[in-house]
């Protein structure tokens, strides 16, 4: 059953949302060894249900998500609840506020099952560097389920809930949807409030739905998008906010072969064929140049490391963070504290983050960053002008064994490199699962113009019609 | 690229981390390895004639100039937060020595 459908059916009283939470708790219970929780509101959960379904009972007038079962990844503050950001140094931050997309699931019925595991601060692509422990891929467990936003994804593939959201700066939604094969979608950069969203890097993240189908993708999305007061990167037009799929036929598809060159070759095969299945459909495939894009991890990590740094001044154990050592002077205590609770990725981004701001070298570093972001901007529009979406794989290679690409600070930054364009582009994104390769999930990537989440949609649900997935 | 110790020592001021003898030496690895594999960002904005900014042309909404009543206890969830308190206010070590 389609996740909207599923909607339907408990809006009109066909299905409860008593039993749907239920179902979804004791896949909690079920699949406690993946992680993919860190903290689980069961009870609350029940109770929300139960009075969705007393409601609809009476005949009265119920959210667009009524009855839904959503996730949270631990990075959105829900209020009176733990935003941990899988940190030690968070572990007791109970957020005083809703995050502005978690006012928007409340008002529509969304029932709000728990925060999920993922990378400390969002640094990561495995879904391993948690202080709770990594989350684990569903399809094989000792495998990564990719990150940042790895619990979301992981709870979405195995029916712990109906829909999630995640945050995507670098590919932190699209990365372990691809890995969990679930529909994972970035939106255009400004659709989505950030306002209470625990930010890594401002000129890059955005909040987005995972979900079974894009369907639920849709319906997600056009709850938590539009214009927030609070978030001044937001705006809306009345179109942006109605999402749905067109039809395939006619759609100019573009190919970059710049997103192939580095791609395992058995995956870039099964993209091929999901492309060919687009063709059968009646999309047209034209050829794009992006010759940018090979330095889409450099910039993006680059941007992202000195946002990062920036975001991470607050957690001064004053306000945010362990406690520090009054007595001592301030730049003293607050050294001590930020080198007790922080992550070794954590301090490796906000050092380089910090150098290459810093005056004597921003020139040669963060300045030619800027620019080289420009012009893989601009070479994005260029190439959509040309088509109407760009296919791409969403990930290079498989899952990874939990553990691997430790060694090397760069191996796993490399696994971002074709996701990480959309953000630095500040377009929408999605992947849907598309093929397989020794049981594990092939996402197939579309890109899509600013503000035309539509076409992206398009394409996704073509993909999931045509290849069965 | 060379990073020495003394960067390090000036970065790490910088953003506030005291670093262990043995943390110093792993992150100056750590650091010279991610700078050597991103200076390619050097010739990566060949051509473009300004660095990117803003990701979207928007004007900032000021609101009104005007004095909004606070709900209390919201003040009260946050001051929970502070780690050391007196009353209202954050106790904060000396920034002046």
């Amino acid at each position: 059953m389609k996740t909207t459908e599923l909607a339907q059916a408990i809006k009109k009283g066909e299905l409860t949302a008593q039993a749907n939470a239920e179902e979804k708790i004791k896949a909690v219970e079920k699949n406690k060894h993946l992680n993919a929780f860190i903290d689980v509101y069961a009870e609350e959960a029940l109770e929300k249900a139960k009075e969705i379904d007393a409601r609809v009972k009476k005949g009265e007038e119920t959210g667009m998500l009524a009855g839904l079962i959503v996730a949270l990844k631990s990075n959105i503050c829900i209020k009176g609840k733990r935003a941990t950001c899988a940190s030690k140094i968070l572990e007791n931050y109970v957020a005083p506020y809703n995050a502005t997309v978690v006012e928007k699931i409340i008002a529509e019925d969304g029932i709000i099952i728990g925060s999920t595991n993922m990378d400390e601060f969002a640094c990561g692509s495995a879904g391993t560097y948690s202080a709770f422990g990594p989350a684990r891929n569903p399809h094989n467990p000792e495998l990564v389920p990719g990150g940042s936003s790895s619990g979301s994804a992981v709870a979405v593939a195995t029916g712990m809930a109906d829909l999630a959201l995640g945050s995507d700066t670098g590919g932190s939604i699209r990365c372990p949807a691809s890995f969990c094969g679930v529909v994972g979608f970035k939106p255009t950069y400004g659709a989505v409030s950030r306002y209470g969203l625990i930010d890594m890097g401002m000129s890059l993240d955005q909040i987005g739905p995972f979900a079974r189908d894009v369907e639920g993708a849709m319906l997600l999305l056009t709850t938590i998008a539009g214009k927030d007061a609070r978030d001044q990167q937001t705006s809306a037009t009345p179109s942006q906010l109605a999402f749905e799929a067109k039809k395939i036929k006619g759609m100019k598809i573009g190919l970059a072969k710049e997103f192939f060159e580095g791609t395992d070759k058995q995956i870039a095969l099964k993209i091929g064929e999901a492309i060919q299945k687009l063709k059968e459909a009646g999309a047209e495939l034209v050829e794009v140049s992006i010759p940018s894009a090979r330095y889409a991890v450099p910039i993006y990590f680059l941007t992202m490391f000195a946002e990062f740094s920036s975001a991470m001044q607050k957690y001064d154990g004053l306000r945010y963070g362990l406690p520090t050592d009054v007595t001592m002077p301030l730049a003293k205590a607050v050294s001590e504290e930020r080198a007790q609770g922080l992550g070794r990725e954590i301090k490796r981004r906000i050092m380089v983050g910090t150098f290459i701001t810093m005056k004597e070298y921003s020139e040669a570093w963060y300045a030619k960053t800027l620019k080289a972001r420009t012009k893989l901007k601009k070479e994005f529009e260029t190439a959509l002008e040309k088509c109407d979406a760009i296919v791409t794989p969403t990930m290079p290679c498989l899952p990874w064994k939990i553990g691997e690409k430790m060694s090397n600070p760069v191996e796993m930054y490399m696994a971002d490199m074709l996701t990480a364009s959309a953000n630095i582009a500040g377009i929408p994104a999605g992947t849907a699962k598309c093929a397989e390769i020794n049981g594990l999930p092939v996402g197939m990537q579309v890109h899509a113009k600013k503000n035309d989440e539509n076409n992206a949609f398009t394409v996704l649900q073509a993909v999931q019609e045509r290849t069965g997935k | 690229m060379e990073f020495d110790d003394e960067t390090l020592k000036k970065v790490a001021e910088t953003c506030r981390l005291k670093l262990s003898e043995e943390e110093a030496k792993a992150l100056k690895k750590d650091l010279q390895i991610i700078l050597e594999q991103f200076k390619e960002i050097q010739k990566a904005g060949e051509g473009a004639e300004e660095g990117l900014h803003y990701v979207n042309e928007t004007t900032n909404e000021l609101r009104e100039d005007e004095v909004k009543k606070k709900d209390e206890k919201e003040t009260e969830e946050i001051v929970k937060l502070f780690s050391k308190k007196e009353g209202r206010f954050m106790v904060s070590p000396k920034s002046l020595e």
